[in-house]
């Protein structure tokens, strides 16, 4: 065999030993391995009970606005640790418009523990002394009361 | 005779050299590869296309204008925000739907699931549809783009060294030898 023809082999040789030791390498320390078992404990939920207050209730006082009140139940289950609290926010609906802008509305959540069982949140509903607010009057409006955990911002 | 097979020699490193060019672009300048050409390669990194498009596959994607219509089932490549990170992700585009805030949304749906992917997809969200893939390709495009495939590079220029300094101590000795004999 010819010199030449030993040398190109010999290349031919070194270049597929060192690109296949090269890509095993980097596939090796890319690869994943097991480091540790976990296992996933029941996940926090936190539901608004369906059986809440379905009419809101009212202030009448003339020369003054109403401002309908009512509380939802929000029930927390599985919800152990610190760190988070509950937030609470409500809209207000004229079929499937949204119309919580044209309006004042409040949702605040009446409990400071974060343990499981049914949580209050107060809603409030006030009409404001505009136009827009006066276009909603004698419709019937829908209250939806959206309840989160949030993690504490660190202060 | 000779002239031809010098002619030949340069051909075929200019061959090379077009080639080994074009691919250090598609691997390194993707974004300057889909300006020219509409075209974008990706490496599949899950198994939620599997298994029609497995893990590691090389998928060829055509940059689509946003006002083209896609047909429903097509396969589409789309960016989507998971868990904060965003990140690009191939899967069918099944229907539209209008959301509660008026927009339209492409649901999309991985695989051999029976429900539609959680992400808000828009259409300005959608960069392509499907053309093709080449199988487990992706894994070597991955490995190019690391630092082992820089490493890699830094092997081959030092192998190709070493054949050419035994190629030109055996020409000199071939030399020396030859003046030699004529001496």
């Amino acid at each position: 065999m010819k010199k030449s023809t030993l040398l190109s082999l010999a290349t031919a040789g070194a270049i597929v030993a060192t690109s296949a030791f090269t890509f095993a390498a980097w596939d090796t320390l890319n690869s994943t391995e097991q480091v540790a078992t976990v296992t996933i404990r029941n996940p926090v939920t936190v539901k608004v009970t369906e059986d809440t207050a379905t009419q809101l209730s009212t202030t009448n006082a003339l020369n003054e606005l109403p401002e309908y009140i009512g509380t939802a139940k929000v029930k927390l289950s599985n919800a152990t640790g610190s760190g988070y609290h509950l937030e609470a926010a409500a809209k207000v609906y004229n079929g499937e418009v949204d119309v919580t802008t044209k309006l004042d509305t409040k949702a605040t959540v009446k409990t400071a523990t974060l343990d499981d069982g049914d949580k209050e949140i107060e809603v409030s509903v006030k009409p404001k002394d505009d136009q827009d607010s006066k276009d909603l009057a004698n419709k019937q409006l829908t209250v939806k009361v959206e309840a989160k955990l949030v993690k504490d911002s660190a202060e | 005779m000779k002239y031809v097979k010098q002619v030949i020699s340069m051909f075929h490193k200019i061959l090379m050299i077009e080639l080994v060019f074009c691919f250090a672009l598609i691997v390194y300048f993707p974004d300057k590869v889909t300006q020219l050409t509409g075209y974008r390669l990706y490496t599949v990194m899950t198994d939620s296309m599997e298994p029609t498009i497995p893990t590691f596959s090389l998928v060829l994607t055509r940059i689509i204008p946003i006002e083209e219509e896609i047909k429903p089932n097509t396969i589409v490549t789309f960016k989507a925000n998971r868990f904060g990170d965003n990140i690009l992700l191939t899967h069918y585009f099944r229907e539209t739907q209008v959301g509660n805030d008026g927009n339209t949304y492409y649901r999309t749906q991985a695989e051999g699931k029976d429900f539609f992917d959680n992400y808000e997809t828009k259409r300005s969200d959608i960069i392509g549809t499907y053309v093709c893939h080449i199988p487990f390709v992706g894994k070597f495009f991955l490995f190019l783009k690391s630092e082992f495939g820089f490493i890699w590079y830094g092997e081959l220029a030092i192998v190709f060294l070493i054949n050419k300094v035994i190629k030109t101590r055996w020409d000199e000795k071939e030399e020396k030898e030859l003046v030699k004999d004529m001496a």
